[in-house]
């Protein structure tokens, strides 16, 4: 219930895999990215590779200071000056969240609901992930459990209630473009993992926190977030067709509505529109919860509800003004501005601490 | 948020209790004046105790011949056992006495023990000196008996009155299994547990809560298999209570609860001892009260409404589907008025074409909006319940009719109510007294379900699903979340969540709850038929 | 202390959701304040307006509430036409004339007519495929002629025309004569490489008495996106062979050896494979089929079973196929230049290297690529008598 709650490695994987795979649902702006043909889903799947890598130097870093998260690390290693990088993360939890939280509403102006106000969306939405974030990490790594196998169970129903539209010849030819495409749109996919810093912040929080157990929780959440990632790609291009799929603004959500079945199993795209609600309500709140308690460390208060309600507030705000319409949101995600953006925090940020602190021969060694 | 300020209050209670202690004695009686030798002033105090109390019997009378000793018994008519207190009360002591005490050199402390140990033929007699505790005794329904020159008085237990006997519970019906439930008299509830559980293992304490009524209140649990932490802490909640009086077990429950502003209940209930004793065979405790049918029964888990004890007496298959059916029986209760308000208001899309012509043409000229017409038939629903349940039977009937036909039939020739929305309430009536134990709880988050999906269609419903998910993840029982094994996920209990697993594949007791003596029976115990070859042998 | 702020927090929690409910009209339409479009027409007007017509289902009619008929006499949709200078426009126009607002998901097919056709279908199909309320499930037809006639028709023993039309297409199978394509397929064909797309043609054919009644008949063939001529049925099968979608349907052969009459042999299943090749710069395009059947009736007399004669029987049926097949590819491969059976497609996924240098004069080259077909045709079962014999 409090900060002190502890969360079980398998309730760990759970949020990480569920707060990657929102993006994908809907906007999956890795169609468009190199190759940007039928073979995305091959680099989705080699995607894993790159993304071992690029997650290391967080994850070496974090387990040199045991008890510690990222921005205990940063202030530990720089005193005032690990407070800006502190500010930096904060920023970035902000911005990601804000960023979900836009694409909430977005999906539900554009779909569902039209003549609605945004704000309506993204305030509820707000209210909602204050009241899971007011709770603690507990409490939403409990709600986890509970959605992920409702997201997990619910994707995996829709592509086998859609494989009948799919035709498997729409993913060949395999590497048409060669290799180099792929392996390109691998390391964009990668880019992607954000989740690695949510990982790398609630680390002391976690049960077991030994090196083993968190690098196995990295593998295991990069394991099942690629096999869903391929899934739905795989669906996605072999029922739209690669050329088409680009075109769709929510691909998985049309993918949705194309289900037909003995005319009774048709028009379930509520089912889309509740896991993806589900999904990027535990996204906005990890990354909600993640910039009040980074925020409260920087600030040296005890605990970081007090901060719920104006980190709460800032969210929304800067939800609606970092971006003027949907295609300008689009525009950030994708890789032209997120692959390097992603990237500084990713791994940039940590690899500098990691250096400063193997020189100044900080933290304990690991073998 | 609301947590906190629940918090707040239960700290402001707590304080509010502590300085009303002095005012009053509360579990603990602190010593008060000892029953004094003289007889004469004994009687006075007792007849200014029980003055203007009718129901108060007092009998003087002399033991044995000779010197006589004088003496007198109190109690409170219709709380004795009438037979017992002439034969083995009065009858030694006024007839016997006069043989069996010799009447030389009568040593008035003698008299006193040769009273207790050889005349009163009774199994439960308490010597006491306390008069506040021998009060307490005769309100209890214990015979004092004053004897002269005597510091204390002799309680006996031969209690007896009208009592229900053991019948079959109205609201927990079962096809298979014990058909007996508890009564209102607590030594029979636990007399009943007792003979399910024959083990010295299985512990009852017992203390009196209520400032005026003084109601006994047992905490049974297994010891060795209850956590000893949760004992603890239900003792120490039970102790805090200050209350003028427990006229039921719902008093204990919204003081002992620990989220006094949940819909959820997180104290269970129920009427039968079968079910009492398998919850304390999976770790829990019972707090069984004086004057009530309806025993405790903590930590307390969301899912427990959904598991009933005919699962467990019937076959596994059978019971693992009714399980499932009850699940889908809940969500139709709470979510289906919203889910029907959300597609025919917002999202007309999402309903195939012949059902959406259908469901128009019935709502076509109908002058409610759907949330409207919803909120009212749920409404219209409530109010023919709640007539119905406190009606006489007969009268009940009369009020279905009413019910189905005006507000049903007629409702709909008439153009009120569209036909689609009638069916639909009543499946969320029917529905809801499946998960009988959760059915208030339902009709709130029905409730605010329905205004928010009025509201903002689809998204409302998922806001409010995710709100409930909130608060049932953020709850605790005891130290026992209350939404496990669901949230936190724990795999191993699901063998009896989401599937009734047979007996003997459950080897271990729930994990959330009977986590430090985990194994309840020999694992491997699944039953091998004999081979081809044995078979044989029963056919010669 | 705590406790009036609760009820504080909680009254005002009430209130606002009370508030949202009466007032939240945002999004809000009760279901019988919507015009269910079944059916929508696209033709193009004088001045390159646009003209849409559209059928609402009058759901009143349909199934009326409660046992007092009621419906009967009245028919059961209304026919609206509007005009603008966009779809979008002609499609908010409706609302001078509608009382009610158009509902769109439930529209099961869209025709289009042919004249418009001929100008180019793709801006026409972006308003439906954009707004969130048309589902891309409806099916694509062409009129022959206006689309406003056939929106305006009636159906025989469907209440509603839209259900007749999707009725219709749904029971090509039966005969494979007739394609059924719904829009997201039109738009993958659309937007497909070396692939062009074809639709379902529909035409009102006279009933006697005045009557007309809607029949499927041909199919229409786009060049890029337009318009570029009609398949017959023979045609239609043809590319369905080669497309592999035929399900079931009807060969007529003569009857083989001595006996005289026709024989109708049932499709049962029937599977193809295309096989593209590049050899010395040439072109090859390798046309696998697979099918089978059951002898479903014969209008002569004699033993079909023998084996010489089932033989026979099974190489006749070849025969048509193969003719089937050759009719198509004259037409669309030799004639018009298009490629509606996907052999861009087949060649980008074998030798998408060549591909690159292939795909931009696609168009010249597709007449000459070589289609060799290989049939191979199956009879398994002849039913409940074995043979027919002559009257003596």
């Amino acid at each position: 219930m409090l900060e002190g709650g502890k969360i079980t490695p398998r309730q760990a994987i759970f949020i990480l895999v569920i707060s990657r795979l929102t993006i994908p649902l809907t906007a999956l702006p890795d169609l468009s990215a190199p190759p940007a043909n039928q073979d995305v889903w091959l680099a989705g799947l080699l995607a894993a590779v790159p993304t071992m890598v690029i997650i290391t130097p967080p994850l070496l870093l974090v387990l040199r200071f045991p008890g510690h998260n990222l921005i205990q690390c940063s202030r530990l290693l720089l005193g005032r000056a690990g407070a800006v990088i502190g500010l930096l993360y904060v920023w970035f939890f902000l911005q990601v969240g804000a960023t979900c939280l836009r694409l909430s509403g977005e999906y539900m102006t554009s779909v569902p609901m039209p003549e609605t106000p945004l704000s309506a969306f993204l305030l509820f939405m707000a209210v909602i992930a204050a009241s899971a974030v007011r709770n603690g990490l507990e409490v939403m790594a409990r709600m986890a459990d509970i959605i992920f196998p409702v997201i997990a169970g619910s994707i995996i129903m829709v592509v086998v209630l859609v494989s009948k539209e799919a035709d498997v010849k729409a993913l060949l030819p395999v590497m048409e473009e060669g290799l180099s495409p792929v392996l390109h749109g691998a390391f964009t996919t990668s880019s992607r993992l954000v989740e690695i810093l949510a990982l790398v912040m609630v680390l002391p929080h976690l049960n077991m926190a030994k090196p083993g157990v968190v690098w196995k929780i990295m593998l295991y959440t990069v394991a099942v977030f690629t096999a869903f990632f391929v899934i739905i790609i795989l669906a996605v291009i072999a029922v739209l067709g690669p050329a088409q799929a680009q075109t769709y603004t929510f691909p998985f959500m049309s993918l949705t509505r194309l289900i037909s079945l003995a005319d009774i199993i048709e028009r379930i795209e509520g089912t889309h529109l509740g896991i993806w609600l589900m999904g990027v309500f535990i996204k906005v709140s990890l990354y909600y919860y993640l910039a009040a308690l980074g925020l409260s460390q920087l600030m040296g208060l005890k605990t970081y509800r007090p901060l719920v309600l104006p980190v709460g507030a800032l969210l929304v705000v800067l939800s609606i003004w970092l971006f003027d319409s949907l295609p300008a949101l689009y525009r950030i995600i994708q890789y032209q501005i997120w692959t390097p953006y992603a990237l500084v925090f990713i791994s940039g940020i940590p690899l500098f601490l990691l250096v400063v602190a193997m020189v100044t021969k900080k933290g304990v060694k690991q073998p | 948020m609301f947590g906190k300020i629940a918090r707040k209050i239960k700290v402001y209670l707590h304080k509010r209790q502590a300085e009303s202690q002095s005012l009053s004695s509360g579990s603990h009686y602190p010593p008060g004046k000892p029953v004094s030798v003289s007889l004469t002033a004994n009687l006075d105090r007792v007849r200014a105790v029980f003055s203007d109390c009718a129901d108060i019997v007092i009998r003087e009378f002399k033991i044995g011949i000779g010197e006589q000793v004088r003496a007198f018994v109190v109690f409170v008519d219709g709380m004795v056992d009438k037979t017992l207190l002439h034969q083995n009360l009065l009858k030694p002591l006024m007839l016997d006495a006069r043989i069996s005490i010799p009447n030389q050199g009568l040593n008035r402390q003698r008299v006193q023990e040769m009273i207790r140990d050889s005349t009163l033929t009774i199994a439960d007699v308490k010597e006491i000196a306390d008069f506040d505790r021998v009060m307490e005794g005769v309100l209890s329904g214990d015979t004092a008996v004053f004897i002269d020159g005597y510091s204390a008085a002799l309680l006996a237990g031969i209690r007896g009155w009208e009592t229900r006997g053991v019948e079959q519970p109205d609201t927990e019906m079962v096809v298979r299994g014990p058909r007996e439930g508890f009564t209102e008299t607590l030594r029979t509830n636990t007399s009943l547990l007792r003979r399910k559980i024959k083990n010295s293992n299985l512990k009852i304490e017992t203390m009196k809560i209520g400032r005026q009524t003084r109601t006994d209140v047992a905490v049974a649990y297994l010891k060795g298999v209850a956590n000893d932490k949760v004992v603890e802490e239900v003792r120490r909640r039970l102790k805090d209570i200050d209350i003028d009086g427990v006229l039921e077990s719902g008093y204990l429950e919204e003081y002992i609860e620990d989220a006094p502003f949940s819909p959820f209940a997180t104290v269970g209930n129920t009427e039968k001892p079968d079910v009492v004793a398998a919850k304390l065979l999976e770790g829990r405790v019972a707090i069984l009260v004086d004057g009530t049918p309806f025993v405790l029964t903590v930590p307390c888990l969301f899912i427990e409404s959904f598991l009933v004890a005919e699962d467990y007496y019937s076959r596994p298959y059978y019971a693992t589907l009714i399980r499932w059916i009850r699940f889908l029986a809940f969500l139709l209760t709470i979510a289906s008025p919203a889910a029907y308000v959300t597609l025919t208001t917002f999202h007309q899309e999402m309903i195939p074409t012949p059902l959406f012509l259908t469901v128009a043409a019935a709502r076509e000229g109908i002058p409610f909006p759907a949330v409207v017409e919803a909120l009212m038939m749920g409404i219209i629903f409530e109010i023919l319940r709640e007539a119905g349940v406190r009606l006489p039977r007969p009268v009940g009937q009369a009020i279905s009719i009413v019910g189905a036909l005006v507000i049903g039939e007629m409702a709909v020739a008439a153009g009120l109510i569209g036909s689609s929305m009638v069916i639909v309430v009543a499946l969320t009536a029917i529905a809801g007294f499946v998960v009988s134990a959760q059915s208030d709880a339902a009709s709130i988050i029905r409730l605010i379900l329905l205004a928010l999906a009025g509201a903002m269609g689809q998204f409302g419903i998922m806001v409010g699903l995710l709100g409930l998910l909130i608060h049932l993840c953020s709850l605790r029982s005891f130290g026992v979340p209350f939404f496990s094994p669901l949230g936190p996920l724990t795999v191993q209990d699901l063998k009896d969540v989401l599937v009734r697993a047979p007996w003997w594949a459950m080897v271990r007791r729930p994990r959330t709850l009977g986590w430090h003596n985990p194994v309840r029976q020999t694992p491997g115990q699944k039953p091998d038929p004999p081979a081809d070859a044995a078979k044989e042998q029963f056919h010669e | 202390m705590k406790y009036p702020k609760l009820v504080a927090a909680m009254v005002i929690g009430l209130l606002v959701l009370v508030s949202l409910v009466i007032t939240g009209c945002w999004n809000r339409r009760e279901i019988d304040t919507l015009a269910t479009v079944m059916a929508a027409g696209i033709d193009g007007g004088p001045g390159g307006r646009i003209s849409v017509t559209v059928q609402v289902a009058k759901p009143g009619e349909i199934k009326p509430p409660g046992q007092g008929g009621g419906g009967g006499g009245q028919p059961a949709v209304a026919v609206f036409t509007s005009t603008g200078a966009t779809v979008f426009d002609a499609v908010r126009n409706f609302a001078l004339q509608a009382e009610r607002k158009l509902f769109w998901p439930h529209c099961k097919a869209l025709v289009i007519g042919e004249e418009t056709a001929r100008a180019g279908i793709s801006p026409l199909l972006d308003f439906i495929d954009r707004d969130h309320e048309p589902r891309e499930l409806m099916w694509v037809l062409i009129a022959r002629g206006q689309a406003k006639d056939i929106i305006s028709a009636e159906g025989e023993l469907e209440k509603i025309t839209a259900e007749s039309i999707e009725k219709l297409v749904k029971a090509r199978i039966a005969t494979s004569k007739v394609v059924g394509i719904r829009l997201y397929e039109f738009r993958k064909m659309l937007g497909g490489t070396g692939r062009d797309p074809f639709a379902t043609g529909i035409e009102l054919v006279g009933a006697g008495e005045g009557k007309k009644r809607l029949k499927l008949t041909e199919t229409a063939v786009f060049r890029k996106d337009r318009l570029m001529g009609w398949l017959d049925s023979d045609e239609t099968r043809g590319l369905m062979w080669i497309l592999g979608e035929v399900r079931s349907g009807i060969i007529v052969v003569p009857a083989p050896g001595p006996a005289e009459g026709k024989v109708s042999l049932e499709i049962i299943r029937a599977s193809s494979k295309l096989k593209p090749e590049i050899k010395d710069g040439y072109l090859t395009m390798t046309i696998e089929i697979e099918e089978e059947g059951n002898l479903g009736e014969q209008m002569a007399f004699g033993d079909f079973t023998k084996p010489e004669l089932w033989t026979s029987l099974e190489k006749r049926k070849a025969e048509v196929i193969e003719r089937e097949i050759r009719a198509v590819l004259k037409k669309a491969q030799e004639e018009w230049a298009v490629d509606i059976f996907g052999f861009g497609e087949a060649f980008r996924r074998k030798y998408p290297r060549e591909w690159r240098e292939m795909k931009d004069n696609w168009r010249d080259l597709l007449p000459t690529v070589a289609v060799e077909v290989k049939i191979t045709a199956k009879l398994r079962r002849v039913g409940l008598i074995t043979k027919y014999n002559p009257p003596k």
